[in-house]
């Protein structure tokens, strides 16, 4: 093993145990690459800057933007109010309420915390008023939010998109089938839920009802249409989509629904650079790092070891399931996804796994991540929100999670799940 | 010289926050523009692209300098929780003291690529290659200013303890 191989794995995991963020561990592992190995230090700096011109990664503010100033305009709850008046008089109605909102939430957004911000904002208290345990209720907004990275557009495909150089296009639509089924998982566990339970069913909307919640929330229903119809009619690309999609927001929230101010949109700005910087800033940093990794070939090396060793290709997809789920539960993971994205990309290529059914795998462990304790993102979002402790919505969401890995069992070993809707010639 | 340093970085911090929140705001409106000008226009903008990735890439390099101010750089945390309250203060110092030098590093390396680099222009725009690259410097520069700062924090940089968790 080489200094630099040293620096990069060895050197990596120990600043990132002891404390050091992810972005600096990087950054200091590539500096002390460059300094054993005696590279010229304008490295570091070319690598940074070159790591933060991708046109592509520009839709990851601005997705995360965008859904802020829809939750800010008023358009979340337009969107709960109508998907309410759809299923709130079924068995366990209100917690489907929070799910087909994420899920149309989900086609605006494509960032998990932000979708979990936005419904369980609203259907968290909702959902304990109405008689739900607020375990659960919190927990099905946290399940409901990773439908974000499944559904297009997706942050999370973005990022993989950019680190596989796969068409971004073809890896939204790998991630539909996937997010439908988990949906379809979680509303069963909604009635499940609400039967043992003997939750109160609310009662059933009236037409005029439906349609009043319908023409208060067209706007934010057409947002979505707007999003994935420009994307998939080639109207514009998904960066473009992005803004777009920040542009209608404006829009409606400052001249249609009057609920956003000027005053009230630099917070909204600079809250969404804020959650963008932390993922970018891991990816502009590991540019670097994923030049010495391939300069020293640590990712195509491993990848040999694993081929030689492993030989199935089905048990190689298992234990990359498995290593992600047990690294998610201790590291970020978009950071995951940045850091190893080399060496997983090359275990994927030497089992022959279709780059795009590879990606979907990558963005359900994603999701799955995201929930997952101890440290899903959304999971402390629906700490947030509910009040509750780690350890109460960490025992109420395991009946989810399984459901999440029942997802990415299929996602995984039928590859058509997830590749049904690529276009055909591809 | 805490104060003074404190204060100094406050004023950096609240620049740096601004000039993110404008150059977002600049990056939306070329995006926009953009799609505006092809579909509507018919005519394809040849800048508006290179200016919102120029945009995007201060969005990133002063986020990842504000975020170590603000300590919201996503990490791991178990080891330094173990720790009673005193002794993870002095490891908070000390990883705030290896940040800043990393900035220091990242700075001087900046102005490295950015001599090496002076004298380019951008590919559509033809703006001077110094402003972008301009940003490496700045972004280490800043980055050593708010290590530093939080490492001589009088009291650490850790937030007070948790009166109790009323959420258990």
């Amino acid at each position: 093993m080489t200094a630099i191989t040293l620096c990069l794995t060895a050197g990596f995991a120990g600043l990132v145990a002891i404390g050091f963020p992810f972005a600096i561990a990087i950054a200091l592992c590539v500096t002390a690459a460059l300094l054993v190995a005696d590279i010229e230090p304008a490295f570091l700096a070319q690598s940074v800057i070159s790591g933060a011109q991708s046109f592509s990664l520009l839709a990851i503010p601005l997705f995360m933007l965008a859904g802020g100033l829809m939750t800010a305009g008023g358009l979340s709850q337009r969107l709960v109010d109508f998907a309410g008046t759809l299923v709130r008089h079924r068995t366990g109605g209100l917690a489907m309420v929070a799910v087909l909102s994420a899920l149309i939430f989900s086609a605006i957004s494509g960032s998990a915390p932000a979708t979990t911000a936005a419904i369980g904002s609203i259907l968290i208290p909702a959902m304990a008023r109405a008689g739900y345990d607020r375990a659960f209720a919190a927990s099905i907004a946290v399940s409901a939010g990773v439908l974000g990275p499944l559904i297009p557009p997706s942050i999370a495909f973005v990022i993989w998109g950019i680190v596989a150089e796969q068409s971004i296009g073809r890896l939204f639509l790998s991630g539909i089938v996937p997010g439908l089924a988990l949906a379809a998982g979680l509303l069963v566990m909604c009635w499940v839920h609400a039967k043992r339970n003997r939750v109160p069913k609310l009662p059933r909307a009236t037409l005029a009802e439906t349609w009043s919640a319908f023409h208060r929330g067209k706007w934010a229903l057409l947002s979505p249409a707007i999003v994935l119809g420009g994307i998939y009619g080639g109207v514009f690309t998904p960066t473009e989509a992005a803004a777009i999609s920040c542009l209608y927001a404006l829009i409606i929230g400052l001249f249609v629904e009057r609920q956003l101010t000027w005053r009230g949109l630099p917070d909204i700005f600079a809250e969404a650079m804020k959650t963008s910087a932390i993922v970018c800033a891991i990816i502009a940093v590991s540019t670097g790092f994923g030049i010495l990794v391939a300069q020293e070939q640590v990712a195509t090396r491993f990848a040999a070891w694993m081929a030689a060793n492993i030989g199935e290709k089905w048990l190689a997809l298992a234990i990359l399931n498995i290593a992600f789920f047990l690294l998610a539960a201790v590291m970020d993971e978009l950071a995951i996804v940045v850091i190893l994205g080399p060496m997983l990309i090359a275990i994927a290529n030497r089992f022959g796994v279709d780059p795009i059914h590879f990606g979907a795998i990558i963005v359900t462990n994603v999701a799955i991540g995201m929930a997952a304790p101890p440290i899903g993102y959304c999971l402390f979002i629906g700490m947030a929100i509910s009040g509750l402790s780690l350890a109460r919505i960490s025992r109420a969401i395991w009946p989810q999670i399984l459901v999440m890995l029942a997802v990415l069992f299929l996602t995984t070993y039928i590859p058509e799940f997830a590749l049904m809707l690529q276009p055909k010639g591809r | 010289m805490t104060h003074a340093l404190g204060a100094v970085a406050r004023v950096a911090a609240a620049l740096t926050r601004a000039s993110i929140v404008v150059v977002a705001a600049l990056m939306l409106a070329a995006l926009c523009w953009q799609v505006l000008v092809r579909y509507v226009f018919a005519s394809p903008s040849i800048w508006s692209e290179e200016l919102a990735v120029l945009m995007f890439s201060w969005t990133v390099m002063g986020g990842l300098a504000l975020g170590v101010r603000e300590g919201w750089h996503v990490r791991l945390t178990l080891l330094p929780e173990a720790l009673p309250r005193g002794a993870r203060i002095w490891a908070e110092r000390a990883t705030d003291l290896v940040t800043a030098a990393l900035g220091g590093f990242l700075a001087w390396s900046g102005l490295r690529f950015y001599d090496i680099t002076a004298g380019s222009v951008s590919a559509a725009i033809g703006y001077p290659i110094e402003v972008l690259n301009a940003m490496a410097p700045v972004a280490g520069a800043l980055m050593a200013l708010f290590g530093l700062e939080r490492a001589i924090r009088p009291g650490g940089a850790l937030p007070p303890p948790p009166q109790g968790d009323p959420a258990a």
